[in-house]
């Protein structure tokens, strides 16, 4: 079981570690990579998309995990983490599908197509706030948590999908550059590379932050039913 | 109780609306039918730049609303503990 004390501490050392990263992946983005040849300043927006597509399967990964721990040892502390993973990836999946277009519209004509990387990554968003719903008008806890369990299970199931979809679908949407068959960020100049994996770190960063918030905030009102009705 | 729907979705919905506004605002301006390699290559550029700006201001936002609250439940549970030792002493 997690301590108040470790969270406190390791929260500080993340938030810390996210105020660095911050400035100096804008100063990477904006000052020492070069503007693209064929995109411009439109380019720029990869350096947050990706990560917000990385934070996406990452939340999703911890969120179905701690599902499967949950419905293994019915401890309320792995229903706390994949509650709280899986209601931040929400942000940035929701992050994702607004920055996809910023970027599409000038790169194909068009905000939206119905793409397959678009449309799985849309069916998961919607798993996600699916997710949320059950979340909120389940009023037993404990079938909310196993519920929500199996639904993040199901969601899991879709990331590999959305992965993998520009190679098995060939669509609109680019062939992924981090993590493609080609090798890790094959193709990929120095410093665009360089920008990419400081802003990857910072969202990540970010990410853990917002997430032992979010799983303090449930542990909390937890404790207060708890001491209102009597169960601790 | 904390996990009252309408409580807890009210600042993802605020936060949907703003962002929504700043997407097709953008949109009105952004390329119009001119698309990329007609036009100069920092077009564009303050549609970024206020998307950055819009995602890290949010997400501080965000952090300090989550700070805030807390802040509130564990002033709740010290109340509720003292409430507590109160009674059965």
């Amino acid at each position: 079981m997690i301590t108040k004390d470790t969270l406190s501490r390791s929260q500080n050392a993340l938030t810390v570690l996210a105020a660095i990263g911050f400035p100096v992946s804008l100063y990477l983005i904006f000052v020492a990579t070069p503007l693209d040849a064929g995109l411009g300043f439109t380019q720029k927006i990869f350096y947050f998309h990706v990560p917000c597509a990385w934070i996406t399967y990452l939340a999703f990964f911890i969120g179905s995990g701690s599902g499967v721990a949950y419905l293994s040892k019915r401890s309320r502390h792995w229903d706390h983490l994949a509650h709280a993973s899986i209601e931040v990836g929400t942000v940035f999946t929701t992050l994702v599908l607004v920055t996809g277009p910023l970027w599409a519209r000038p790169a194909w004509g068009a905000y939206w197509v119905w793409d397959a990387r678009l449309t799985t990554t849309f069916v998961l968003w919607l798993i996600e706030i699916a997710y949320l719903l059950l979340r909120e008008f389940v009023e037993e806890p404990e079938k909310a948590a196993r519920f929500c369990a199996v639904l993040g299970l199901l969601g899991a199931l879709d990331v590999p999908v959305i992965h993998f979809s520009v190679v098995l679908w060939r669509g609109l949407h680019p062939e992924a550059v981090v993590l493609s068959q080609r090798g890790f960020a094959s193709g990929l100049p120095a410093d665009f590379l360089m920008a990419l994996v400081v802003s990857l770190a910072t969202f990540t960063l970010l990410f853990g932050v917002m997430l032992s918030l979010r799983y303090r905030i449930l542990r909390a009102a937890e404790q207060i039913n708890d001491l209102r009705y009597g169960a601790g | 109780m904390e996990n009252h729907a309408c409580a807890r979705l009210r600042p993802a919905f605020v936060f949907l609306v703003l962002f929504s506004c700043i997407l097709f605002a953008s949109g009105q301006a952004w390329a119009g039918d001119t698309l990329v390699g007609d036009v100069s290559p920092w077009k564009n550029a303050h549609f970024v730049v206020a998307a950055y700006g819009a995602v890290w201001l949010g997400a501080v936002l965000y952090i300090l609303h989550l700070l805030r609250r807390i802040g509130a439940l564990e002033r709740d549970i010290a109340r509720l503990r003292a409430e507590r030792e109160r009674v059965s002493s």
